[in-house]
């Protein structure tokens, strides 16, 4: 690098760059889905990353997930939240931002428009720190009820409201069994235990499922998860 | 201790020497592609390790129940994208970096 700017973390990792130009991923304002309604509803830029969380702590084992049916995209399927918060995951380049006052501005080599922005520090009102990646690929669990994942242990000493998972990609779907057919539910997904502090990254398919003869098989994925805690996000993080 | 911290008005910190920021690197939309079969997309300097992620949705969803969805894997300088949907679809992707 012969000029510009680049930092790191204390891990060595990039946290930006004006050399590859990358605009910094920051969070918008939290909004709330309910099970039946088309996920997101309304506030979805229709481009924008999802990051979602069930919306409080007493709900029990629920996972995060987009349901297809007909041709659209639900939040509602067996094992849902029934309320969850989502965000979208916000580029700051994409923004049209107008940065004003104090703080931090760092624009990419071609210019000082709006989208020539790598980071405005004055436009951060919440940040989302990735604290945990892989693929759809795990193998802990068993071929009974449970079926099989990737256990993420949350930080004890955070607040578990914080903890989004990356919905955009997540995969379900539940076949009830009708007229004598299996019952059958796919999970390419994520699983809240806020009691036990975990989350599961869920990949497996399941015959009659919540029956003493579920029968699960691993439904692996290359493609990826992602789990992220949200800074700054206001009071609706902050109820655990 | 050296690195970039980012204080928000309220005192609150947003970025720390700790944290792992995520930038954004692409985004677009495939052309429609029919069960079976892939798309591939060039992306400079992609690698397959965990600093990089792609996320993956169909702008039209499986009517049929029996429908695998699609898989999405990451090369190097490029990602495939492979429909086992049972419907032909274009995808919607989004590609960060973290490292």
């Amino acid at each position: 690098m012969t000029h510009g700017l680049q930092i790191y973390n204390n891990q060595g990792e990039t946290v930006l760059d004006t050399e590859t130009g990358e605009s910094l991923l920051y969070t918008g304002s939290s909004n709330i889905a309910s099970a039946g309604s088309d996920y997101p509803e309304t506030n979805w830029a229709g481009n924008q990353l999802i990051l979602a969380r069930p919306r409080y702590s007493t709900y029990v084992n629920k996972t995060i997930s987009r349901y297809s049916w007909g041709g659209h995209w639900a939040l509602a399927q067996t094992g849902a939240a029934p309320q969850l918060v989502w965000r979208e995951l916000r580029t700051q380049s994409q923004d049209g931002l107008n940065p004003t006052g104090y703080g931090l501005l760092i624009y990419k080599s071609s210019g000082t428009s709006s989208s020539d922005i790598i980071l405005s520090a004055t436009d951060l009102d919440s940040t989302a720190v990735l604290v945990a990646t892989g693929k759809f690929n795990g193998t802990d669990g068993s071929s009974g009820n449970e079926g099989f994942y990737y256990e993420f242990t949350m930080d004890s000493n955070l607040d578990k409201g914080r903890y989004y998972v990356l919905a955009t990609n997540t995969q379900s779907q539940y076949a009830p069994g009708i007229r004598g057919s299996t019952a059958y539910q796919i999970h390419i997904n994520y699983r809240f235990n806020y009691s036990a502090g975990t989350i599961r990254v869920q990949n497996y398919f399941v015959t009659n499922q919540d029956t003493a003869s579920a029968s699960s098989t691993i439904e692996s994925r290359n493609y990826d998860w992602a789990i992220f805690y949200v800074r700054n996000g206001g009071s609706e993080d902050d109820n655990f | 201790m050296q690195g970039l911290e980012v204080y928000a008005a309220n005192g609150e910190i947003l970025i720390d020497i700790n944290s792992r920021m995520t930038r954004s690197v692409t985004s677009g939309t495939t052309a429609s592609i029919a069960n079976g079969t892939s798309v591939t997309v060039n992306v400079s300097g992609m690698q397959t390790d965990n600093y990089w992620q792609v996320f993956v949705a169909p702008l039209t969803p499986p009517q049929n129940i029996n429908a695998r969805f699609q898989d999405c894997t990451r090369n190097s300088g490029s990602f495939t994208i492979t429909n086992n949907m049972g419907a032909a679809s274009a995808f919607d992707y989004v590609v960060i970096r973290s490292g």
